[in-house]
């Protein structure tokens, strides 16, 4: 079996020493993360947004990206929309989403990454086929840095989470930046009391 | 080939060698912008140093660790001893499911055992995702650098290319136009495959699940859409907990491309209901460098790439002059590893400048790593005779403070000679380089009448 195999040679190979893990008591603070969570948003190309401008929002980004093909969404949050819900029952039912509105469970002010985790009201694949992202977030979830959120952070029985850091982009051509690569082409954010 | 041979051909283009090396030196400049912004940067790095030090010398009892929760969590581990095992081990898997079409996200180590051609000619389609892999395997290239595997190539190619193989209008290629089409292209990829292959940038033992990180958005919709995952990792890939993971994500993205992190950072904790996930762990040399003092320490690499984009020579001779899946200083340290012969010229394909080093995020030793490997090679015979004797020359000089005086008087000398007598075909250091102004006075000089003034 090549698993003893492995680690027998692994056992063979490395050198028995008593280095120990170092104490991780670092992470940049600030004087106020709201203010950073927003400033780092905008320098990964998420937009922040006030919970009473939201149809305007909406408006304006089928003024830029076209009519919304399809004009369906999901909220998992009661919000005043204009838009119609649609039930998904498989992955592959996201396909014809055009906003996703979620709930993000953290925001990090170093990085302005939004923590999403199972279990969640719709498929996994609905954040990443959505063409608009819109994510709700409670003020007082923001923390300064990531080692805060993984020392607080709980994996027990969750199969999937993941850190939201804008909307997808690439630089594959070029070196030119182009929002909206496979992802959402764009990342809202309503921060919340 | 030589690396020097294949970068000579690379430098003939001066245009595109020139945008080459400021299209990554810019990446290098956005690492060191984000980087400035973190007061602890430095701390960081040596925590992650720290880190990896300990796993590296613990290897067995974490991966077992990782093995055991990953199992409770409901993931099937495999290992595999070689490149060979783990492509068997990826098509028994699609083959026990009637799989014919997968999509892949960015993985060096699937590039590194050469799954896409073996997959393929059994029969299954598979589709790179990360928009740069994409363009060079329409292309059926490498890839040219770990991060931004399409670095080597003009949007004007890229624009011929998607005329070709995608339809697009011909003559556009403007980079939003392309990217969106490729989009449109990958999407129907994405749905219609039956399984995904993604690579593992972290495993992190307690927990027993993976870190995978894309800016794209590719391995989410290659493993949320199709009911099965395989993830493929090195067996170095392992973190002891979620506290060391913030250590390396807050490294990764900041040295690769200068982002404060990457657009989705996602934890594979367990399958998804109704799929299923699998792990292969896979050796293939890895546990033989392990046993390596002077280089087991390159086992600690996060493959971000900033050693690549600051290096003077990969810049200027691109990365397929390498001939290794992974260019740069940390390919020129791991090739030779695997073939020695074959990769003789890599240790040499440095200046020794130490810029590698000082940006990588673990702290590597690489330039001192690269100094090794020469050694290594002088011993075993890889050597020129005729470099043997230039060194040998070298260090009677440096050795006599007479000899080193003539010959610098020398060297002063150069300035007065006639060009055809110094740039000519002999010298290659003539090349695109003029000799620089030589010092009015020498250092032993000035340091003598400095003493003596004081
Ligand atoms: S050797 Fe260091 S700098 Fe180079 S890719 Fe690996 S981690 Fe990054």
């Amino acid at each position: 079996m090549s698993r003893e195999e492995i680690l027998n040679r692994i056992k063979q190979s490395k050198t028995e020493n008593n280095l120990s893990l170092p104490s991780l008591d670092i992470g940049i603070t600030y004087d106020d993360s709201i203010i950073a969570f927003c400033e780092s948003l905008k320098s990964v190309a998420g937009e922040m947004l006030e919970e009473a401008d939201l149809e305007n929002y909406i408006k304006a980004l089928e003024h830029k990206y076209g009519a919304m093909k399809f004009l369906n969404t999901y909220v998992s949050k009661e919000i005043n929309n204009p838009l119609i819900p649609i039930q998904m029952e498989s992955p592959h039912d996201a396909k014809r989403l055009d906003i996703l509105v979620i709930e993000g469970l953290n925001g990090i002010a170093e990085n302005g990454a939004i923590w999403i985790e199972e279990p969640i009201l719709y498929p996994r694949s609905a954040i990443f086929l959505t063409q608009h992202l819109i994510i709700f977030l409670k003020k007082t979830t923001i923390l300064n840095n990531l080692h805060e959120f993984y020392q607080q952070a709980n994996f027990h029985e969750k199969n999937y989470g993941t850190l939201i850091s804008g909307p997808s982009k690439t630089a594959d051509v070029e070196q030119c930046l182009v929002i909206g690569a496979h992802g959402s082409r764009s990342l809202a954010v309503v921060l919340i009391d | 080939m030589n690396h020097a041979v294949k970068a000579s051909k690379f430098i003939e283009d001066i245009e595109r060698t020139k945008w080459h090396n400021d299209a990554l030196w810019f990446l290098r400049q956005k690492r060191d912008r984000i980087s400035d912004t973190i007061p602890e940067w430095e701390d960081l790095r040596e925590k992650a140093s720290l880190i990896k030090d300990h796993v590296i010398s613990n290897l067995d009892e974490y991966l077992i660790e990782f093995e055991n929760n990953a199992i409770r969590n409901g993931i099937k581990v495999h290992w595999a001893i070689d490149g060979e095992e783990h492509n068997r081990t990826v098509y028994d898997i699609l083959k026990n499911h009637n799989v014919t079409k997968v999509v892949k996200s960015k993985s060096m180590l699937t590039e590194e055992c050469h799954l896409n051609p073996f997959l393929e000619e059994k029969g299954i389609e598979v589709v790179d995702t990360d928009l740069g892999e994409r363009i060079i395997q329409f292309r059926n290239e490498p890839p040219s650098h770990i991060v931004v595997p399409a670095i080597h190539l003009k949007k004007e190619e890229i624009g011929e290319l998607f005329e070709e193989k995608l339809n697009t209008e011909k003559g556009n290629s403007d980079p939003q136009y392309l990217t969106e089409e490729a989009r449109q292209h990958l999407r129907e990829k994405f749905l219609e495959a039956e399984a995904g292959i993604t690579g593992v940038n972290f495993a992190v033992a307690s927990e027993g699940g993976v870190v995978v990180c894309t800016n794209e958005g590719n391995a989410d919709l290659g493993t949320n859409l199709p009911p099965i995952h395989i993830a493929c990792m090195g067996l170095e890939k392992i973190v002891p907990g979620k506290e060391e993971l913030a250590v390396f994500l807050r490294l990764l993205a900041r040295s690769a491309t200068g982002q404060p992190i990457t657009t989705y950072t996602s934890h594979f904790f367990g399958p998804r209901k109704d799929g299923e996930m699998h792990i292969i762990i896979v050796d293939n040399g890895r546990s033989k460098i392990l046993g390596e003092e002077d280089f087991k320490k390159s086992l600690a690499c996060i493959r971000c790439g900033a050693c690549i984009n600051t290096c003077p020579i990969y810049r200027r001779s691109g990365g397929h002059s390498y001939g290794y899946v992974i260019p740069g200083p940390i390919g020129s340290v791991l090739a030779p590893h695997y073939n020695m012969k074959k990769h003789q010229s890599l240790p040499f394909a440095s200046t020794l400048c130490g810029s590698c080093t000082n940006v990588c995020p673990v702290k590597i030793d690489l330039h001192h790593q690269l100094l090794k490997w020469r050694e290594v090679l002088t011993q075993q015979g890889f050597i020129k005779p005729s470099k043997k004797l230039m060194m040998k020359l070298m260090g009677i000089a440096l050795n006599s403070s007479t000899l080193y005086g003539i010959a610098a008087f020398f060297a002063k000398s150069l300035r007065w000679m006639p060009r055809f007598m110094i740039y000519h075909s002999l010298n290659k250091w003539g090349n695109q380089r003029e000799i620089p102004e030589p010092a009015k006075e020498s250092f032993k000089t000035a340091f003598k009448k400095h003493k003596k003034s004081k």
